[in-house]
């Protein structure tokens, strides 16, 4: 028998559909870059603005980890099987887009050079420049896992308790992302939170208290969920 | 060998509604079992129980002795098909899906169920979502046979499918439990359809097993009697009528219980034909008749 079969489905399947909507979207910013190029004059980084929306796109995927965790459990699998092999599928794909991510900004830097264009980062970035490669690595990953996990959570309250879900795990999931926001520098919202750091270590340490709180969470919501059985109209 | 199912006291409770009542059945492997109930009687919720897809309020499910919820070793030998699917993504195509289940269960066989796309003409490289309602409750049949399951269930698997591709359903799973032995589980509500493959017979009535018997056995409860209208109106003078016929002259009643010996003769004597009741009459007394 196979080991480890939901992480291999997954890997086999969602990673590389995640990994063809990333490049899908950074073809597009791409687009973008060239047409603001021919009418204007360019000052920011098209990849830094960019990553305001791989935040929720992130939030997005989230929530369709219930949705997987129905679809194996009608293949046979069980909960128990889900919570141990979704993590590594998750954690594999957050380091995967993370080193995408910062090949991007390599390439954007290399670009920016070549044109001689201001390559201005967006406030509250830990990373001080768009060639500080290790934090930029490392900042996208906390985001990328936190996002993914908050996603998961909000996803997991909704399947279990409908409308109520939302009400428990939108709040939670909120406070999870600003927190790790103040030192990773996505959703920083609140000033007294913006932790300033550039100290890997320490975003690193707070990611995975963060995520695994978030992760607890999700866990303590789905270990004994009924699968929803859909009718059709 | 086919393991057989054990359900002791099970209870299952939405808030404050008890879908299912104390549910004791030890139901042997290698069968194929018929699960008829009303609207609202419980059908899909004991299914999902026994796959594992619900945990119970109270008591439990067993497969070969051990439990099923939360247990790998039994939640990969049971596959429970429902009318909604569930087999995969409305965007994955059904190749994919496919490929899923080949990862995912250990039984998995492939190959049987590329011939069983092919008998339901099911077209690989469209998404589940592009299927007609009866084309997805036929690839849900497919998922559910070529899993190989020993436990295989079916709930109303057979929405939305026209005559001829539910004729090949059943033929297609008589044909598989003649060569593997597996056990089937069939909720339907087309039971004169489909009761012609059920060996035994499961009643559920509000959240109760109602009756679990032999197909035969439960036949055997009624009677049809056939003749003129005015021999037949005498014979069942005081019988439970179940239901009737007319056909000019002739006149077709169906009653309830078994004649006597006597009774039997008279019959004879009076011309009368005897034979069996449809299965959907005998339920539809049993679960209270049609008001």
């Amino acid at each position: 028998m196979n080991r480890w079969p939901i992480t291999r489905y997954l890997l086999s399947t969602h990673y590389i559909f995640l990994i063809l909507i990333l490049v899908g979207f950074y073809a597009a910013c791409g687009v973008l870059l060239t047409t603001v190029a021919l009418l204007s004059n360019i000052s920011i980084s098209t990849v830094d603005v960019a990553a305001q929306v791989l935040c929720w796109l992130a939030l997005a995927y989230g929530t369709s980890a219930t949705t997987t965790l129905g679809t194996v459990l009608v293949h046979g699998r069980t909960r128990r099987e889900f919570l141990a092999q979704y993590p590594a599928y998750l954690g594999l794909s957050a380091l995967t887009l993370a080193a995408l991510i910062t090949l991007v900004y390599a390439g954007e830097t290399a670009l920016y050079s070549a044109f001689d264009w201001p390559q201005k980062l967006q406030d509250h970035r830990v990373y001080e420049s768009a060639s500080d490669y290790p934090v930029i690595f490392v900042t996208y990953l906390s985001m990328l896992l936190m996002w993914l996990l908050a996603g998961a959570v909000i996803g997991a309250g909704i399947y279990r308790w409908e409308a109520n879900g939302i009400v428990v795990t939108v709040p939670f999931a909120a406070v999870v992302l600003l927190v790790t926001g103040g030192f990773n520098g996505f959703f920083s919202l609140v000033p007294f939170l913006r932790a300033g750091t550039t100290d890997l270590a320490v975003i690193l340490a707070v990611t995975l208290v963060a995520a695994a709180a978030t992760w607890a969470v999700f866990h303590g919501t789905v270990r004994d969920v009924a699968l929803r059985i859909k009718f059709s109209a | 060998m086919t393991p057989s199912i054990q359900i002791s006291d099970l209870q299952v409770r939405y808030g404050d509604t008890v879908a299912l009542h104390d549910i004791a059945l030890d139901l042997p492997g290698g069968k194929i079992y018929g699960l008829l109930g009303r609207n609202g009687a419980g059908k899909t919720t004991l299914l999902s129980a026994v796959a594992g897809f619900r945990k119970p309020s109270a008591g439990s499910v067993r497969l070969g002795g051990e439990p099923v919820f939360e247990n790998p070793r039994n939640t990969t030998r049971i596959c429970l098909i429902t009318e909604g699917g569930g087999v995969g993504d409305s965007t994955d195509n059904l190749r994919d899906v496919l490929d899923m289940a080949r990862m995912l269960r250990p039984g998995w066989d492939d190959k049987y169920a590329e011939e069983l796309l092919e008998r339901f003409a099911l077209p690989r490289k469209k998404s589940l979502g592009a299927l007609s309602r009866g084309q997805r409750s036929a690839f849900g049949v497919v998922v559910g046979l070529a899993s190989r399951a020993p436990l295989t269930m079916f709930d109303e698997a057979h929405l939305g499918m026209d005559a001829p591709t539910r004729r090949l359903f059943l033929d297609e799973l008589l044909r598989d439990y003649v060569a593997t032995q597996r056990t089937f589980v069939i909720s339907t509500h087309l039971i004169e359809e489909q009761s012609p493959v059920f060996e035994r017979v499961l009643i559920l009535h509000e959240g109760r097993v109602m009756l679990h018997e032999e197909l035969d056995e439960l036949r055997s409860r009624g009677v049809s009697v056939t003749g003129p209208s005015a021999v037949v109106d005498d014979f069942v003078f005081g019988l439970t009528v179940l239901g009737e016929e007319r056909l000019g002259p002739t006149k077709r009643v169906m009653v309830y219980g078994t004649l006597a010996e006597d009774s039997v003769r008279a019959a004879r004597t009076h011309g009368l034909e005897l034979g069996p009741v449809a299965l959907q009459d005998l339920f539809i007394h049993l679960t209270g008749g049609v008001a």
